[in-house]
């Protein structure tokens, strides 16, 4: 019951493919909306908001763990936040030095199309360096917290 | 069945044969099923939640907005079908029962006085349904390249005219990139008003024993169902048409996605419960012509003795 009172909230993260998380009882969680971070604590009125690009973390067993997700629905109705992401992935099996190198890659098509590619071209690349900056601040932090 | 022992040894063995690759292939085909199994069963609660949260989103509407487009029929008499079957055979009645329901649904469409176009996925269902015509329509040959599809829906549905194409493309193992160009196309297709109607024609998963041929239709978007355990107004970031905008073409392309998967692991289903009947029969078989054999030879014996024994009494 002790368990249930620190940790009422249940949160569940899913992509079209996958479970990631699965109803894991957690005390707060943030999540990035479109317009910014949000940070959802207990009994949070019921919301849905469009999934921006970047960091989730949440409270759970004393610990905090960290993923990221880009794009898709996040629904919280009474104590249960779902996730409906399009990416997702746990921090712990991000592998820092690809998300590295598609960070170094998208920086460099950004300074080298920024002038003369298509507006769809710019727009992959910015937010390919948002994905792999995500990553690499998921993978930092988690291995910060070991 | 052959009655000299040479023959008869001839026949068993091709028949252990027969057996030998067809228990090779139930294997084959239950390792394929175990994936596409769970492949089913992880997509499945992404797909219920967000289910909910379309009826949830359709309910809480208001006003027109044009999101909201693909919940509403098209004026085009014209439908599309989609046709899902295997690209290779040797399961069971898995593509014949495909092709049995999706002559259901054009009659259906057809007594409806609307006009459908056939696309399928997947080569089996195409080589029978070709040597068909449609009422009132043209006899179906074609094949048009995945690519042309995904860039020009919309002039691909007017050429099809009352006509059955396959879509050029190995439907071997689906992926959510997959269903996602997929629906964008059909969406586009539905968008410009060439289609009204968007059906599916796929063999729903049960189990590995039963899976049942249904059509169903996925566009116009269905809300199905009423909602249940909803408290109240949510708040809606950013705005409700925005939000439909992310959630209905995602709620699109897991309908497809669901559909694909579901009628894969029905295809390997069907596989292995053909090849194990396929297995059990040649074992029956080769224990009939064992037994033929055996009498044969042990009349040969006996024959040949009774010539002994009559020559040696005849001394």
């Amino acid at each position: 019951m002790q368990a249930t009172q620190q940790y009422p909230m249940k949160l569940t993260v899913l992509t079209p493919t996958r479970r990631i998380v699965e109803g894991v009882g957690c005390s707060s969680v943030h999540f990035p909306s479109t317009k910014g971070v949000l940070g959802i604590l207990p009994e949070h009125a019921d919301l849905v908001c469009a999934l921006g690009t970047g960091l989730v973390y949440f409270d759970s067993n004393n610990t905090t763990t960290f993923l990221t997700v880009s794009g898709g629905v996040a629904k919280v109705d009474g104590n249960s936040v779902t996730l409906l992401a399009d990416i997702a992935e746990d921090a712990a099996s991000i592998d820092v030095g690809r998300a590295q190198r598609a960070l170094e890659r998208a920086r460099e098509q950004l300074t080298a199309g920024g002038s003369n590619g298509t507006p769809e071209e710019v727009q992959d690349a910015v937010s390919a360096q948002a994905r792999a900056l995500a990553r690499i601040e998921a993978a930092t932090l988690h291995s910060a917290g070991r | 069945m052959p009655a000299n022992l040479k023959d008869l040894r001839t026949r068993i063995k091709s028949v252990k044969n027969t057996q030998q690759i067809t228990k090779a292939m139930k294997l084959v085909s239950a390792a394929k099923f175990g994936r596409a199994q769970n492949n089913v069963l992880q997509a499945r609660p992404y797909a219920r939640s967000l289910e909910k949260l379309v009826v949830k989103l359709v309910a809480g509407a208001r006003g027109a907005d044009s999101a909201l487009n693909l919940l509403k029929s098209g004026s085009s008499g014209r439908v599309l079908l989609i046709v899902i079957s295997s690209e290779r055979g040797l399961c069971g009645g898995y593509n014949t029962n495909t092709v049995k329901a999706a002559l259901r649904a054009v009659d259906e469409l057809v007594s409806a006085g609307k006009k459908p176009v056939v696309m399928c996925i997947g080569k089996k269902a195409f080589q029978v349904l070709s040597k068909r015509t449609l009422p009132g329509g043209v006899k179906g040959q074609k094949q048009v390249p995945m690519q042309k599809f995904v860039e020009a829906p919309a002039s691909v549905m007017s050429e099809n005219e009352n006509g059955i194409f396959q879509l050029g493309m190995t439907f071997d193992k689906p992926n959510y990139e997959f269903a996602q160009t997929l629906a964008t196309a059909v969406e586009t297709a539905f968008g410009s008003g060439e289609v009204g109607e968007v059906h599916i024609v796929y063999n729903q998963f049960q189990s590995a024993m039963t899976q049942v041929p249904v059509s169903e239709k996925v566009l116009p978007l269905q809300s199905g169902g009423s909602e249940d355990g909803v408290t109240g107004e949510s708040i809606l970031e950013p705005s409700w048409s925005a939000l439909a905008e992310t959630i209905l073409p995602r709620y699109l392309a897991t309908r497809i996605y669901q559909v694909l998967l579901e009628a894969i692991a029905s295809e390997h289903g069907a596989r292995m419960t053909a090849m194990d009947n396929a297995t059990r029969n040649a074992k029956d078989m080769e224990r009939r012509l064992q037994i033929t054999y055996q009498r044969a030879r042990q009349a040969a014996i006996t024959r040949e003795l009774i010539e002994i024994i009559s020559g040696a009494e005849a001394l």
